[in-house]
Parts: structure tokens; sequence; C-alpha cells
């Protein structure tokens, strides 16, 4: 028996997946891959195939022992019997979650106040309704993006959730398996591996948002202290004179002052704050969530454990059956 | 200055209310938040995987012409002149016009206007301290309804985007399943072809009823297979595009439409 | 008249309150350390009532023993703040000034004197001062994510009431002082020459303002509203009258009102004093007289002149020439037949006791006019900015932004005055109230105490009423009883006036504020509830989208899958025949051309060449291949 090996001049055109789907298979990227476990026999279609290879990217190699191969494959289950480790570099809380955005633009008013202060004091009420009562909101759609992108893999079971992947890796490996040894001597469902962590409280928090959301809000609030009258120093404000037809004495005309304001620079210097304020609890915020996916995985791993133990241990007789 | 309190008893209670809708009130805005953080991420998925497939019928495509191709006028062009075009593949075009439409529209957080010193001193007038407390909160929790109401809707689009990707998928994987037996064939026939020429030399006239078929034949799948290279994935005079068009269409003007009222 | 010589005596302590807020005028460090230091005594800490936690009298110290720094020495969080004391005002320096700024009985130093007070100050943590920044205290008491404890809130409750107690009776202690100040420097002369002082000082700003070196507002402004706005106005017309200059005005005054005028004038030519302002009523009745007969709007010539002198004292007088005269004057919007009435009984009255009287007792009359005119425009017809709109709104509005606030503050009020009120029913209240008011003025007529004690008595209760009153019939009330009381003197008719003109005089604040509010209500009511109607609106957009998305998805997926099912069966029985004719024994030419063409179909196009013929005759032709 011998191992089929495509090498990189493939160009995925297909045509040995087409006549030879015994052997081959399509792979992530379109190009023709050997299915594993599967060794090449006497066979006249592969010849034709190899031979026909538009780029000649099919070859054989040497000769091979199942038994040893068999072998190899059993090693790497053993490998991964131990389950998923996850570590704070995992869930690492970059600097692109911490990125508040979609503040409003509250630039400058009309020139419609009596006084600098009404000015200063309207551009403060336009900037707390507009710009700091948002606080809270801007903080949760941070730490919501990064419960959604960073640890959703953890509490989902569709194909980018990590126990998928990695069972995944283990079916591989036991379809090689599969392959290699008779199938008829292995149960049929014997490639599959659907093991997935129980749907506990905290998954289900997870997943509404309760945790790793609302609660850590106030881990960032700790870290912002300012009250929106704090701000009041950012807000601008500028005079011109404007002309009140006939509103003077007598019906006459008259020139007045006006104040306006511009609230944009509380706005800005509020939006680094409150950056500022969400990258001071990156290490809270990645120590809470990884306490609370500790226990997921854990329970994936306890249950990998059971499932996988029972595959080795077929393998194992499967290997020992061997000649 | 001269604010009194009554007794602390009956408005601790207003406060502790006010203070349990404040909690539902987050509760709300979080899911709101996770139904967009959703959408937007069903959106990427789908819309990588397209790109992967499409990519895919790309590298068929050019698998074809640069390998089998070559061989066919190699082998054919003994019997007969190829007068051969190879044209600039433009099916990315329409592809990219889905992509560009189904840009979610980021949603807006829904506030709520905090009163004007007028409004606040009317309420407290009429509702009393404790009374100008809930109706804060009663509005904070208003406008944390609202803002779930607009992450459903958006939700709603991005699975409707994600439908038109999948459908494009699923395009996309046919004509690379086609292309691919196609070729097979093609090879086939060239095999073919190359033997019944060295078989019998270039004159077609001495060749078996058969044998003229096997010519034929080749040719007629040389131009089949031109025919299915030149399949845009996305027909946009189909219906299926236009479909598509329209339910991405549609979408929008409610995304648009819900922004304005979010907006007043 | 000596104006000049009057006003010296006025201006001795500097009286009046800078209108700009500027803290330096009235903080006091020294005071602040002080109190530090009293608290603290001997110790370097104590324990904090609000937040229970310890307190270092020196910064340094604490943030020597809680600062917190993470590993690369960055401040990430400010917790010796926490521990650090701070000085701080219970009452803000600028909401104690907001709220006094236009009592013209109180100085920049009273106020720093009175907002430093033991009372009004406290030591609390430095993050707790820097978090409230300017929340008022209340805010901070129900802030529920401050994490203070009930305990604090309690004690901070306790602190506040306090420290407005305090205050309160601080300041009008002070203003009463103050007034009574004023009423000691002329101690011989009665209540009523008090009244005429702010007259004349509002007069010689007026005086600028007819020669037309000020603008009205100005001079309101620096004379405080409420003085020139009741009194001083009016004297306007006095001053120039009596100056004999015509007062010439673009629009408003007709020949035919000059005319008028002259008669009048020339008429009462041998009258008293009292009868200068009887005139002066009259020449603003004919203006309006020319509004009756429609060639003007009221709104214009209430502008030209100066809303408000025309507006309370003319419209009013219209009536007196009018009924006087036998006519019954109508106008549009303003005039009701409450004050038809009540002008008609007042002149009457008045011209039966003018003799007795000085000119003073006008100057209550309109002060009385004024109100009523604006109780009037509460009924809606009119809208209190309109009406006083050329002659400076903001001074009605700061007067009453004041007001708002202790309304708005003062949802209960812990006030033995009104405690009392609470307890003994809606009437018995405002009896009561009024009843307080009535019985020093029945005292002062009485003779049983001196002007300047009545000044006393109700400088003290009149501002504590003023702010708490919350409804302009509280003043109104307040006036019919103390005209009650004061009836059996004077007569029915006059007595009720002047009795209500006291009360209104005090109530004056409160009434034109209240009333400017109330215009706005309806509107801010409605707005309030904005908020439920937009979740409404999005709630039935989402039903919908959701829905009609739903539809267009389903009919979106019908579409796909008829298509991949054409696709797919065409497809796989186009090979299959290709397979099945390649196999033969014999090669099916047919049948793969069948193949070819049924997988073609699926894009609408077919075979090449559909028969050997075809094929064989194309051959000496170049072979069209379009990748």
């Amino acid at each position: 028996m011998r191992q089929i090996i495509i090498n990189e001049k493939c160009n995925g055109c297909g045509m040995c997946i087409v006549k030879c789907p015994k052997y081959f298979e399509e792979n992530a990227d379109g190009n023709a891959q050997v299915i594993k476990g599967v060794l090449a026999e006497n066979d006249t279609v592969l010849n034709t195939v190899i031979s026909e290879c538009p780029v000649k990217a099919i070859s054989l190699g040497n000769n091979v022992n199942k038994k040893q191969l068999i072998k190899e494959e059993l090693d790497k289950l053993k490998a991964l019997a131990n389950g998923l480790a996850v570590n704070r570099d995992d869930i690492a809380f970059t600097d692109g979650y911490s990125c508040i955005t979609n503040f409003p633009y509250i630039g400058s008013s009309r020139y419609e106040y009596r006084s600098s202060s009404s000015a200063e004091s309207a551009g403060l009420d336009a900037f707390t309704s507009r710009a700091y009562s948002q606080i809270d909101s801007k903080i949760l759609d941070c730490i919501t993006t990064y419960r959604v992108n960073v640890i959703k893999p953890y509490y989902s079971t569709d194909e980018r959730s990590i126990y998928t992947q990695f069972n995944k890796k283990i079916s591989d490996i036991l379809t090689a398996v599969a392959n290699l040894v008779d199938k008829d001597k292995l149960p049929s469902d014997f490639c599959n591996l659907d093991v997935y962590p129980d749907r506990d409280i905290v998954w289900k928090m997870l997943e509404k948002g309760e945790i790793v959301g609302e609660n850590f809000v106030g881990i960032v609030k700790r870290e912002f202290e300012y009250s929106a009258s704090y701000y009041r120093t950012y807000i601008d404000y500028d005079d011109t004179e404007v002309t009140e037809y006939g509103r003077g004495m007598f019906g006459r005309d008259r020139e007045v002052t006006k104040y306006n304001y511009n609230a944009q620079d509380a706005v800005n210097e509020l939006r680094s704050d409150l950056q500022d304020a969400v990258r001071y609890a990156k290490s809270d915020i990645e120590e809470a969530t990884l306490g609370y996916i500790k226990g997921i995985v854990n329970n994936y791993n306890q249950k990998l454990k059971t499932c996988l133990n029972q595959k080795i241990r077929i393998v194992e007789s499967a290997i020992s059956k061997l000649q | 200055m001269l604010i009194e309190l009554a007794t602390l008893g009956v408005l601790a209670y207003s406060a502790d209310k006010s203070n349990k809708m404040d909690q539902q009130a987050l509760a709300k805005r979080s899911k709101a938040y996770t139904r967009e953080a959703e959408a937007c991420d069903l959106v990427n998925q789908k819309r990588n995987t397209a790109d992967k497939k499409m990519q895919i019928v790309a590298k068929r495509k050019r698998a074809v012409i640069e390998s089998t191709l070559p061989r066919f006028v190699e082998v054919y062009q003994q019997i007969q002149k190829i007068d051969l075009t190879i044209s600039d593949k433009n099916e990315l075009a329409v592809y990219n016009n889905f992509r560009s439409s189904g840009v979610l529209q980021s949603m807006q957080t829904v506030t709520t206007k905090q009163l004007t010193d007028r409004q606040l001193i009317v309420e407290v007038v009429f509702k009393g301290i404790a009374g100008s407390m809930i109706a804060d909160s009663e509005r904070n929790l208003s406008a944390a309804r609202s803002q779930l109401s607009a992450a459903n809707v958006v939700y709603s689009q991005a699975r409707s985007v994600a439908e038109v990707y999948d459908a494009i998928i699923g395009r996309a994987e046919r004509i690379s399943s086609l292309i691919m037996r196609m070729n097979a064939l093609f090879l086939g026939s060239i095999s073919e072809t190359e033997r019944i020429i060295a078989q019998n030399g270039t004159n077609v006239k001495t060749y078996t009823e058969q044998d003229k078929g096997v010519l034929m034949t080749c040719v007629n799948i040389a131009a089949v297979m031109a025919d299915v290279i030149n399949i845009p994935v996305l027909d946009e005079n189909g219906e299926l595009c236009k479909s598509a068009i329209e339910m991405i269409q549609t979408g929008e003007a409610y995304l648009e439409q819900m922004n304005e009222i979010i907006d007043q | 008249m000596n104006f000049i010589e009057e006003k010296g005596d006025f201006l001795d302590k500097n009286l009046g309150i800078a209108q700009d807020y500027d803290r330096s005028n009235y903080d006091s460090a020294s005071a602040k350390k002080a109190y530090k230091e009293k608290v603290f005594g001997d110790s370097a800490v104590i324990t904090d009532s609000t937040t229970g936690e310890i307190l270092h009298k020196s910064q340094t110290a604490a943030q020597k023993k809680y600062h917190m720094k993470n590993a690369d020495g960055e401040n990430v969080s400010k917790k010796w703040a926490e521990h650090s004391a701070e000085t701080d005002h219970i009452n803000s320096l600028k909401s104690i000034h907001d709220k006094v700024k236009h009592n013209p009985f109180l100085s920049d130093d009273d106020i720093q004197e009175i907002a430093n007070c033991d009372a009004n100050l406290r030591v609390l943590p430095k993050s707790l001062n820097a978090s409230k920044g300017e929340k008022s205290d209340i805010e901070i008491i129900f802030d529920t994510d401050n994490g203070l404890s009930l305990k604090g809130r309690v004690h901070l409750a306790g602190e506040k009431i306090k420290s407005d107690t305090v205050l309160t009776e601080k300041l009008i202690a002070r203003t009463g002082e103050n007034i009574g100040g004023l009423a000691v420097d002329s101690a011989k002369k009665s209540v009523e020459d008090n009244a005429m002082k702010f007259v004349r000082y509002g007069v010689d700003h007026i005086a600028d303002v007819a020669t037309g070196e000020k603008t009205l507002e100005d001079a309101v402004a620096d004379v405080g509203a409420f003085a020139v706005e009741t009194v001083g106005k009016d004297v306007i017309k006095n001053v120039a009258d009596s100056a004999g200059e015509k007062i010439k005005s673009d629009t408003v005054l007709t020949d035919k009102l000059i005319a008028h005028t002259d008669e009048t004038i020339g008429g009462l030519a041998i009258k008293s004093i009292e009868d200068n302002a009887m005139k002066f009523m009259r020449y603003g009745v004919d203006h309006i007289v020319g509004v009756a007969t429609g060639e003007k709007t009221l709104e214009d010539a209430v502008a030209d002149v100066g809303a408000f002198a025309v507006g309370t004292v003319g419209k009013d007088i219209i009536k007196n020439v009018a009924d006087t005269a036998g006519e019954k004057i109508k106008l549009d919007t303003v005039l009701t037949d409450k004050l038809i009435a009540r002008t008609g009984e007042t002149i009457g009255g008045l011209a039966v006791n003018s003799a007795k009287k000085s000119v003073e007792d006008n100057a209550m009359k309109f002060m009385q006019y004024g109100v009523d005119h604006i109780a009037d425009v509460a009924t809606g017809e009119k809208t209190l900015e309109d009406a006083v709109a050329d002659v400076g709104a903001f001074a009605v509005e700061t007067v009453g932004k004041d007001v708002i606030k202790n309304v708005a503050d003062s949802a209960l009020v812990n006030n033995t005055v009104y405690q009392s009120l609470k307890n003994s029913g809606a009437l018995g209240q405002l009896i009561q109230v009024g009843a307080i008011v009535a019985e020093s003025t029945s005292r002062l007529i009485d003779g049983e105490i001196t002007a300047d004690e009545f000044m006393l008595e109700i400088g003290d209760k009149g501002a504590t009423m003023v702010a708490q009153m919350i409804g302009s019939e509280v003043g109104a009330v307040v006036g019919e009883i103390i005209g009650i009381s004061a009836g059996g003197i004077l007569g029915a008719g006059a007595g009720e006036i002047i009795g209500r003109a006291i009360g209104t005089m005090i109530a004056t604040v409160a009434c034109n504020v209240i009333i400017a509010v109330r215009t706005n209500i309806i509107n801010n009511l409605k707005s309030l509830d904005d908020y439920k109607l937009k979740e409404k609106a999005i709630r039935k957009l989402e039903t919908e989208a959701i829905a009609e998305m739903e539809y267009q998805r389903q009919k979106f997926r019908n579409i796909v899958e008829n298509e991949y099912q054409k696709w797919d069966k065409n497809i796989e029985s186009g090979f299959d025949m290709i397979i099945v004719s390649a196999c033969k024994e014999v090669y099916d030419l047919q049948g793969i051309i069948n193949g070819l063409d049924k997988i073609l179909s699926v894009f609408g196009k077919s075979v090449m060449f559909k028969n050997l013929d075809e094929y064989e005759l194309q051959l000496d032709m170049p072979l069209k291949l379009n990748f």
C-alpha cells in the first residue's frame, strides 16, 4: 500500500476528484487532497488519473505500514485527549474593542444667547443630554462587541464554536483511522464526535448578555469618575453683534451682543476619557471573563475525555487485531 | 435652596422602583447590542464563505484555461484551425454590487433626550420629586425598548443579506462542480481524440462515422466548456438577482424609516 | 423734588447684588479653612458620616496611604480621593446667588458672609465632591449608582434641611435688616416713602431713558426689575410730563392722544399731585382709545411706549375715562369684566379718598393693577412674554426663574407655616397665610406698629411667603383678606384694593412667575410623554418591517429553490445521458449530443454541432471558440 502525494502544483481543476472520488476530495481552498487514511491500491483508474493530471501534481509515495500509520493517528488522539486550554491571550480584550464610536456631533449653536454664561450653560446642557447621557450605552456597546466576537465561540455550537472545531480536528483523525482499518470492524458512529458542554446557567447568561455584558458596565465606570459638569471647561463660547430691528426704544434698531456655544471639544474629550476608562478596565474584564469561560471549557474537557477514551480503546483493539 | 424633604420613606420607595427600571433598561440595551453584533457577525461569516467560494470558481476557470485548453489546442489543431479568444472574466462585478448593498446600517443608539430645565421643572411641580425620578427611568426603559426594536429589524435585514449570500454560495458551488465535471469529461475526450488522430492521421475524410463522432464530440465539449466558463455566477437580469435586490432594498427602506423616527 | 439728595441715603450700604456670578465675590477660603480645623480638631483623621470612610485632613497623607498604581506605575484608580477631606458648601454659592441676586436689599458682602456660615459648610471626601460636581444634593441622595449607603443618604438629607433652614432665616433676617435700615434712614417717613424711594431711584435712571441715553432694559437691569417694573416705568410719564416735555414716539402717539392729554392735563391743572398720577393714567388711556377704535393693535401700542407702563396702567385707566365719560370700551384680549369692575370701584374709591392719601397710594395701586393685568394674562389670551417684550423680558424671566426653582424645589415644604397650611385644608391654608399678612397690616393701620416695624414684619414673612407660595390664587386671596380686615377702616372698596396691593406686592414675584410658567405647562406636559409616542411608532414599524422582510425572504427562497432544482435536475440528467452513451458498446453519438444539450439548456444555450453533417461542413473554416 503506498501513500498518495499531491504536490503544490495542483491548480484545482478537479479532474481527479471527479474521476476518483474514492481517493480524492476537495479541500477548503478548492484544490485536491487525498482522503485521510486512504492508501493507494493497485487501481487502473487511479493510474489513469495520475497520468492524466494536467499539471502532473499526483505521485505515489513509499510503501507504508498500516499499523504504523494507525499508531501515529492514535498518538495524535491521545495528545488531544486532555482537551482545550484557554488562557488570557485567547480572550484578549484588545484595543480595537475599547474604541468608542459614534458620539454625536455637537458643534456650534446659533448665536442666540444673551450672555456668555447662559451660552456656556446651554452648551453644557446639550453636551449632557446628547453625549454624556450615552456613557453607559457606549460602554455596553464595546463590551457586547467583545463578547460576540471573541467570547461567543466559547458558548456556541455552530461552525465557529471552538468545540465544533476541536471536535472536527478529532473527527478527521478518527476518519483517517477508519479508512485505514477495515470499516466493518468499527461501530457505525465511530467517526462522529458530537461533544458539547452542558448549557448551564453561565452559558445562558452569556447568551443573554447578562454577564460579560451589563454587569461589566460597573467595572468600567469605576475607572471613569468625571461628572458632566467637569466638562464645562471644554465648552467654548463666542460672541457676535446682532442687529435687532425695531426692538429699541421708540422702535429704533439696536445692536446686541449675542453668544453661541461650541461643545465639540467637550465631546471629544469625553470620548477620549471613556476610551481610557475602558482600557484601564481591560485586565479586570479579561480576568472576570476567563473565570466564566473556564467552567464551561472544563465541562467540555471532561465529557470529551470520556468519549475519547472510549474511541481510543476501540482503536487499540483494532490495532491488536491487525496483522 | 429650599428643597425640602418629606418623609424619607415615601421617596425611598420611589427610588427603589426607579432603580429596578434602570436595571431593566440596561438589560434591554444589552440584548439590543448583542443582536446587532450578531447581525454583523452573521453577515461577515456569510460574506467570507461566499468570497471563498467565488475564488474557487475563479480557480476552476483558470485551471481549465491554463491546463486543459492548451492540450485541446495542441491535439485538435492538427485537424482544424482554431480561432481562440480568451476574454476577461467580469463575474465579480454583480457580486460586488451585492456586497456593497449588504452593508448593514449602523444602528443608532436610541437616546432619552434629557429633559430641558423647564420640562423637568414642570414634572417636578406636577409629579413631585419622586414622580420625576420614576419618569426618568420610564423614559430610559422606553428608549431601551425602542433600541431593541431597532436591533431586531437590523437582525432581520442581516438574515436577508445572509440569504442572498447563501444563494450566491449555492450557485458558486454548483458552477464549480459543473466546471469540474465538464473538465473531466473534456480531458477524457481530448485523450480519446488524441488516440484517434494518432491512429487515423489528420485527414478526417478518411475517418469512420464513429471516429468522426469522437472528433465532433470533442469540439462540442470544447464549446460547452467555453459556454460554461462564461456563465456568470450572478445573472443581473435573472429573477434571482432581481428578487434579491428587491428584498435587500425593502429592508434598507425600513431601516431608514427606523432611523428617522429615532432621530426626532 | 429733591431726588438726588435722597438717593445718597439709599446707597449707603451698597445694596444690590452683582448680576453675573463671580465666585470670587462669595467664596471664603478662610471660612472654609476655619471650619475644617473646627471639624478635625486635634486629630488627623475623622470618619465621614456620609460614606462611612476614614477621611484624612491632609491630602498628601491620603495619597500616600491609598494611592493605587498598576505594575507600570501608572495611576489606574484614584482611591485616595475617597479618603481626602475637602470643605464644601452644602448649598452651592451659585445656587444661593441665583436665588437672591434680584433682591435689591442684599449686598454681595451679605451673601459672602451668610453663604460661608458653619451651617452651610461640611467636610466630605474629595471623590464625592468631585463626582458631585454641579449635582444638587437631591440628585446625589437619589442616585442609585453612586454606592452611597442609606445611612449616608439620610445624613446628607439632614444636612441639607439644616442648611436650607439656617440660610433662609439668615437671608430673610438680613433682608429685613436692610429694609429696616432704609426705613430707619427715613425714620420720619411713612412706608410709602420707602416705596417712593425706589420710585425715585428708578426715575433717575428712567429719566436717562427718556432722554435716550440708556435703553429701558439697561435701566431696568441696573435698578432691579421689581422696583422699576412696578413703579418706575409709571413714573417715567410723571417725570416726562411734569417737565413739560411731550414724548414723541413714532407710531403710537396720535394727535388725538396728545390733544386729549392736553385737555386732560389742563382740566386737572388745579388738582393735587395725586391728579398728576391720574393724568398719566389717562395719557395711557387715550392711547389705548386709539387702539379701541381700531387704529392700532394693542400689542403695537404696548410695544412702542413701554409695554408694562401702558399695558398695566393704561388699559385700566381706559375704564376710568370710559366709565366717567360713560363709554364702554371693548378691548380685544386683555380686559376682563372683573378687571373693569375692579377698576371702576378702585378709581371711584380712590377719588373719594385721594384727598387724604399721598401719591404713594397710587403707586401701590399701580402695582395692583399690574398684577391684575398679569393675572388675566394667565387666562391664556396673551403670553406674559409678549406683554412685556419690549421692556426687557428678562426682568420678569429672571425673577420668574428664581421662583420657578423655589416652586419646583418645594414639592413638600417643611416649615411651620406650610405645615399648618397642609393640615388645615386648602381654603383654610390660604386664609391662614392671608391672615398672617393681614394681621401686620391691620396693626399698622391701627397704629399699633410703626412703619419701620411693619416693613420688617412684612419683609420677614413676605420673603418667606414669596418663596413658598405656589399659586397666584394665594396672593389674590391674601389681598382680599387684607382688604376685608382693613376695609372697615378705609371703606369697603378702597380697603380691599389697598389690602390687595400689599398682598400682591408680596406675591407679585410669585404671580408673574407662575403665570409665565403656566402658559407653557400644557405644552411641556405634552412633550413629556413624547417618548411614549416614539416607542409606539418604533414598535409598530418593527412589527411591520419584520413581517414584510420575512415575506420577502420566503419569496426569495422559493425562487432560489426553483432555480436550483431546475439546475440540479438538468445537469444530473445531462451527465447521466453522456455517461450512459459513452459506456455503450457502440459509441452513442446522439446520446452524448442530447446530454450536452440538456446541460446547456439550463443557460438557454444549445450544442454547437447537432449532427455530423454540420460538423463536417465547417471543417475547412477556422473553429471559433470564445473562452
